[in-house]
């Protein structure tokens, strides 16, 4: 009886009605299930709109400028863009003293500093033969005048007008507003700036008045933009060191990568047994694809940075690189102080034995920008060791704040603000400077620095080479049999086969297949993060073996800033980024649809 | 003819030749076949640096020295071999008897034994530190407290104690240290009382309510009595000595209690018809305020209190067991230090001190006791092992200032170290004053167990990175699971081949954007849009929620493809099938082809964890920084990809634990990774069904 039930609720029919209802239901349920997937499409395709509105929103709106002199009372009414090269130097000499020297470094030269002050100075005293380390010193040594002539002489005008606008008018962007804001609610925007916001400005820099000299629509992106190079005022900076450090890194990426990942695709493609090695190749590929980039990071710090050190830094070619010792040392300084200073076996003699405070600033100058250029940027470990080994020598009182511990997410602010205060009547302790040199040669900073282009752009090229090997197999596999079996009748061995047949034919995938990868090495962040891209660099990279940074890592530091016109800059710079991803994508397409249908 | 059978025969003979045409060695293509496969080899090296890398800095991690300093020592003979040395007592020196090694300037030790010594001292009242000292073992072990080696005692030990003692071989010893005195006290404004008789002093604490019930010449005001709490043994001694142990009148007449003296005496000075009691030191530390009573025309004072004319008095005692002195040297050494020191200090605590006889009783019986010729002179320098005591918290400050005493004059922790291990070899003097470091190294349990990471303070417990990985991974997956798989049923099953030829490449696109830039939009619009929606104050600038939902945004394009590609390879049979039995296109795929891809969807779900645990840029630019175990979605965590790019982004110093550190957790992440895709490769492989 109880199997009968049984049997009877498993055959179940419903009744008509019921049916039509359970049908009713389950199409309700079906329109319910595809309007879930039409969802689903639709929130990815509103995402990404979200991300370029976004961006958009960010890269362009209203700004405010204040202005720290009126451009004006320097030129007398004429508008700054009508002065000639010669007026706006001389407006800086007037204006900027001491630093003009720093500007002419800085900002004229685009080679090394030595080779600059040579030529200069060489051609302002007349003598070709100037020793390069005292020729910074004559150019400290000529007058104001014939300083401001050589800037004259070699900045062009855009630099110039620049230069006035960045040191003497110091132009300051108070308030900038998104895109929407601008387009929607101007006369708000307006009224904010005019007020609570130049209040605001008024009160944190205690100033009695200024005015705002123009509220207007500001593109953040600009051509001055791709060319001027980073700096700490939003408004200045610009992405040029980011970018031709992005396209160095391309470059040693596609160099180191392509031929090795073809490399292996056409072994295990067209030389490879099904033996346990090529399995095993097959399979570490895969799993190399799936290994988080960062790890690659890490591992190009272990092994590029610092195990290859001396090949990475550029040690054993010799470029741009320089190694110190005791007695370079002493000769660079030398010309620091009072009396003489000689080095004789393990002592240093000085004459005075005592220097005074400026000479003391211009020895610690000297140290600072001595032999590594790791140093002129912020915040690394060696400006703490040198910091306190010059404290302990020089009787100077160095303050020396790791400001990481508070302020963790400025990553300007990461490493370490160091500054140098002098102790009353510095003087040098008897066998103190000794053990200076000691620890200056010994101290991180004088070791071959391995964070290079070179070791970022090894260590993507390892990162993108899993994918280059799968996607080039596929181009090679793609290539009909047929091809080879003709090539092989005309006698012509695998070689001549792979290279004359195969790899023309497979040369379009291969090569969609690496511009697809290199635009993903030019997006990748986290490793170079690891392997040490520097955080804040004016100079451009020269050679492989430079100091860089790419675009990636530029946005993600002004991401990171807590001032809001960094956030602005930052959507500019993604903005450029995604225009070289985008042109290299759409090259790749272009490949694609333009030989796929050859073979 | 002949032509043609040389032809032939060329043949013939060409025909033998091929073989070795063919086999003929070339040496360009054999360098070029060993140069391509090196070419393959380089990603097994590549794995196998990452390993390497990745376990050789762990390693390092763990066997590296964490030198914590601990504080200052006071080195005494420092011998060649082995020696002994005193350090001033610190928390972190508990820390050493684990570790076993210490360091003293350059040269590292091994600790052959270590002594914390300390003087324990516990509050449990007379009676309370009789019963612990006579106690059984196992009562105390139930307790949770050891033997007390000196019992504190404001009153002699009781007949009912002694016999407790005796039951389990301990004969109490006591050793009169002092004398306590209790002072009655009035306002120093009241001018018309100098002196009581016990009989009016129990009047006034008992039945009278106004002065002039008392005696007919005072004024007829109310009578205000300012006592000390009920808790106090000074209360307890009062209520004993004057009340006959019925405290109840006083209680009723509304007296101002207090535990704190200083109130008490406030109290008194501000009203002239108050009066009150309370232990002889505290009426000296505010004796400007009070005015001090004479009782049966007696004062407190030195010959009073010691000829006992003064009656409100009561003697100080520690006990000890004469066994138990001589077992444990430093009791002995101890009390005979107090013994000797008492009278020194006793009277600054506003104590008597004890009868010149007392004194000298007790100095007999501790020459009885420990079987010692003659009380010596003590170097507590000499003297190791714990001290501890318990008993009244009226002998306490007393015992407590004797205890400090000892320990200045050199009671102190001490180490007995073997000398010449590690690092400078020579075995040279050290200076007094040079900082003990202890090795805390981090080990692999507490790398995995411990929930805070603080390189700072040495504290290295991976757990709060881990779960905010999770935590991200997991909102992630909850954001990218569902949108993918309808994506991918959308693209596969719904869409024309016209929309999926343009929806494709959308999608694409979305999967091809650097992720430092999707970093950028969580903290500039997902950040923004969660504070407006949850409220500002409940979600933080930084937080783990925007992150997540932001990488599952990133891999919605990886699940959606790998899910698209499983659901493409079901045939169409299947479908058809479905149909045809009257299924909805909805119960076609859900109860068909996504059950008939389910290998492939599972795989594209732990390819997506991975990616989801491994992607750095967003988590660290949206996260937050600064480890922080929480498993609130709104508030900021630092996982471990986004711990490894910020250390490494800064300062970083090869030789230094951070560094090692960083490779540590890298290798967590990649063996997470590393299984993840495994895993799935095997699930594609293992579980997919072929049709």
């Amino acid at each position: 009886m109880a199997d009968n039930s049984n049997m009877q609720r498993r055959y179940y029919m419903p009744k008509e009605a019921d049916f039509f209802r359970r049908l009713e239901q389950r199409h309700r349920r079906g329109r319910f299930g595809r309007l879930f997937n039409y969802f689903s499409v639709a929130v990815a395709g509103l995402a990404l709109i979200a991300l370029f509105l976004n961006v958009a929103n960010e890269a362009f709106g209203a700004i405010g400028v204040v202005n720290t002199i009126e451009p004006e009372t320097l030129t007398g009414g004429r508008p700054l863009a009508d002065l000639s090269k010669d007026e706006l130097a001389t407006i800086l000499a007037e204006n900027v003293g001491e630093r003009l020297r720093v500007l002419i470094r800085d900002t004229i030269s685009r080679v090394e500093v030595e080779r600059f002050t040579k030529a200069t100075v060489a051609e302002i005293v007349g003598d070709h033969n100037v020793d390069p380390a005292i020729a910074g010193e004559l150019l400290k040594a000529i007058g104001v005048e014939q300083q401001a002539g050589v800037l004259a002489r070699y900045a062009d005008k855009s630099t110039l007008h620049r230069l006035v606008l960045e040191e003497v008018v110091e132009q300051q962007v108070i308030a900038s507003f998104p895109l929407s804001e601008t387009i929607f609610n101007f006369a708000a925007v307006k009224a904010a700036i005019e007020g609570p916001i130049l209040e605001e400005y008024l009160r944190e820099n205690r100033l009695d008045e200024a005015k705002v000299s123009v509220i207007r629509f500001h593109s953040w992106l600009d051509s001055a933009f791709l060319t001027t190079p980073m700096s700490s005022t939003p408004a200045l900076a610009g992405v040029r060191t980011a970018l031709i450090g992005s396209i160095g890194l391309m470059a040693v990426v596609v160099l180191v990568a392509l031929p090795i990942g073809v490399g292996a695709a056409i072994y295990l493609e067209e030389y490879a047994h099904h033996g346990f090695v090529n399995r095993l190749i097959e399979t570490n590929v895969r799993n190399l694809a799936g290994v988080p980039s960062i790890i690659y990071g890490m591992l190009g710090l272990a092994i590029f940075v610092r195990a290859l050190a001396p090949f990475t830094s550029g040690l054993i070619f010799q470029t741009n690189f320089y190694v110190p010792t005791v007695e370079t040392v002493v000769e660079r300084i030398a010309p620091a102080f009072d009396g003489d200073i000689s080095y004789d076996g393990n002592a240093l003699k000085s004459a005075s034995g005592q220097i005074d405070a400026p000479t003391l600033g211009r020895v610690v100058d000297t140290f600072l920008h001595f032999g590594t250029p790791s140093l002129t940027m912020h915040g690394n470990s060696s400006v703490i060791d040198m910091a306190n080994a010059l404290a302990e020598a020089l009787d100077i009182s160095v303050d020396v704040t790791d400001a990481r511990a508070d302020e963790e997410r400025d990553l300007e602010a990461r490493g370490s603000a160091y500054r140098f205060e002098l102790a009353a009547g510095a003087s040098i302790r008897d066998g103190a400077f000794d053990q200076l040199m000691a620890s200056l040669v010994r101290i991180n900073s004088f070791a071959p620095n391995g964070r290079t282009l070179v070791s970022a752009g090894l260590t993507l090229a390892l990162l993108i080479l899993p994918i280059i090997i799968i996607n080039a197999q596929e181009a090679i596999r793609a290539v009909p049999y047929t091809i080879r079996e003709a090539s092989y009748g005309l006698g012509a061995t695998r070689w001549q086969t792979i290279w004359r047949q195969v790899l023309p034919a497979a040369l379009p995938g291969i090569m969609t297949g690496t511009i697809l990868s290199v635009s993903r090495a030019v997006g990748e962040t986290a490793p170079l993060i690891v392997v040490g891209a520097a955080t804040f660099i004016v100079t451009d990279p020269t050679s492989p073996f430079s100091q860089f940074t790419a675009m990636p890592i530029q946005i993600y530091q002004w991401t990171a800033r807590p001032q809001g016109q960094f956030t602005d800059i930052a959507a500019a710079a993604i903005i450029v980024l995604l225009a070289l991803m985008l042109t290299l994508n759409a090259a790749a397409i272009f490949l694609r649809n333009r030989y796929s249908m050859r073979i | 003819m002949r032509d043609q059978q040389d032809a032939t025969h060329h043949l013939i003979r060409s025909d033998r030749r091929p073989l070795a045409l063919k086999h003929k060695f070339k040496i360009h293509e054999a360098i070029i076949q060993v140069g391509l496969f090196a070419c393959g080899l380089l990603s097994i090296f590549t794995t196998l640096s990452i390993i390497l890398v990745l376990g050789n800095e762990s390693i390092a991690f763990f066997t590296r020295d964490q030198w914590v300093n601990s504080n200052r020592p006071i080195l005494s003979d420092m011998d060649d071999q082995t020696t002994v040395f005193t350090v001033e007592p610190g928390k972190a020196l508990e820390a050493v008897e684990e570790s076993g090694i210490i360091r003293v300037g350059q040269e590292v030790m091994d600790v052959v034994e270590f002594q914390n010594n300390q003087i324990d001292l516990d509050v449990v009242g007379t009676g309370g530190g009789f019963k612990r000292f006579c106690a059984l073992d196992v009562e105390l072990a139930e307790l949770g407290v050891k033997r007390p080696q000196i019992v504190n005692a404001s009153r002699p030990v009781n007949q009912g104690e002694i016999d407790r003692c005796f039951s389990i071989g301990i004969t109490p010893v006591a050793f009169r240290v002092g004398t306590d005195a209790l002072a009655i006290t009035v306002s120093s404004n009241n001018d018309f009382i100098t002196e009581l008789s016990f009989a009016e002093l129990r009047q006034i604490f008992g039945g009278a309510d106004h002065w002039s019930d008392v005696r007919a010449d005072w004024p007829n005001e109310l009578i205000q009595l300012v006592i000390p709490g009920p808790d106090s043994g000074t209360f307890d001694y009062f209520v004993e000595a004057v009340l006959d142990d019925d405290p109840r009148a006083m209680l009723q007449k509304d007296p101002i209690m207090s535990e704190n003296d200083n109130q008490l005496a406030g109290s008194i000075h501000r009203n002239p018809f108050s009066i009150g009691f309370f232990g002889y030191a505290y009426y000296l530390a505010n004796a400007d305020d009070l005015k001090i009573l004479a009782l049966d025309g007696v004062e407190p004072a030195a010959p009073t209190v010691e000829d006992g004319s003064y009656t409100l008095t009561r003697p100080l005692f520690i006990y000890s067991d004469a066994e138990l002195m001589r077992d444990q040297p430093q009791v002995a050494e101890f009390i005979s230090y107090y013994l000797d020191r008492v009278n020194d200090v006793i009277v600054d605590l506003g104590y008597f001190q004890a009868t010149t006889g007392a004194l000298a009783k007790a100095r007999d019986q501790w020459i009885v006791a420990t079987g010692a010729a003659d009380l010596t002179p003590v170097d507590p320098t000499k003297v190791s092992g714990a001290l501890i005591a318990a008993g009244s918290s009226t002998v306490l400050p007393l015992t407590e200032r004797i205890g400090e005493l000892f320990v200045e004059d050199g009671y102190l922790p001490r180490f007995k170290v073997k000398r010449g291990l590690r690092g400078e070899n020579t075995i040279a003097p050290h200076s007094a004053g040079v900082a003990v470091e202890y090795n805390d190294r981090p080990t692999l349990i507490e790398f995995f167990t411990n929930t805070s990471w603080i390189p700072a303070i040495g504290e290295f417990g991976v757990i709060p990175l881990i779960n905010a990985t999770l935590m991200t991974s997991t909102i992630a997956m909850l954001v990218a699971l569902p949108l993918g798989i309808g994506a991918a049923v959308y693209l596969s099953e719904y869409a024309s081949p016209r929309v999926r030829s343009t929806l494709k490449p959308a999608l694409e696109i979305l999967a091809g954007i650097p992720t430092v830039v999707y970093g950028y939009f969580a903290l500039t619009f997902m950040t923004p849009l969660l504070r407006g929606i949850f409220g500002v104050e409940v979600v933080n600038i930084y937080n783990t929620g925007s992150a997540g939902i932001v990488v599952g945004i990133l891999i919605i394009p990886l699940i959606s493809s790998m899910s698209e590609d499983a659901l493409h390879a079901v045939p169409n049979d299947l479908r058809e099938a479905s149909y045809g039995l009257g299924a909805t296109k909805l119960e076609t795929v859900f109860k068909v082809v996504i059950p008939a891809a389910l290998s492939g969807i599972l795989a594209a779900f732990i390819v997506a964890v991975s990616r989801a645990i491994g992607e750095t840029m967003i988590v660290a630019i949206a996260a937050g920084a600064g480890p922080n175990f929480s498993f609130n979605p709104f508030d900021s965590a630092e996982t471990m990809t986004g711990h490894i790019a910020r250390i490494s982004g800064g300062d970083l110093s090869y030789d230094s634990i951070d560094y090692n550190s960083i490779f540590a957790i890298g290798l967590t992440l990649f063996l997470m990774t590393f299984i993840l895709n495994a895993l799935s490769r095997v699930i594609i492989s293992r579980f997919r069904e072929a049709y």
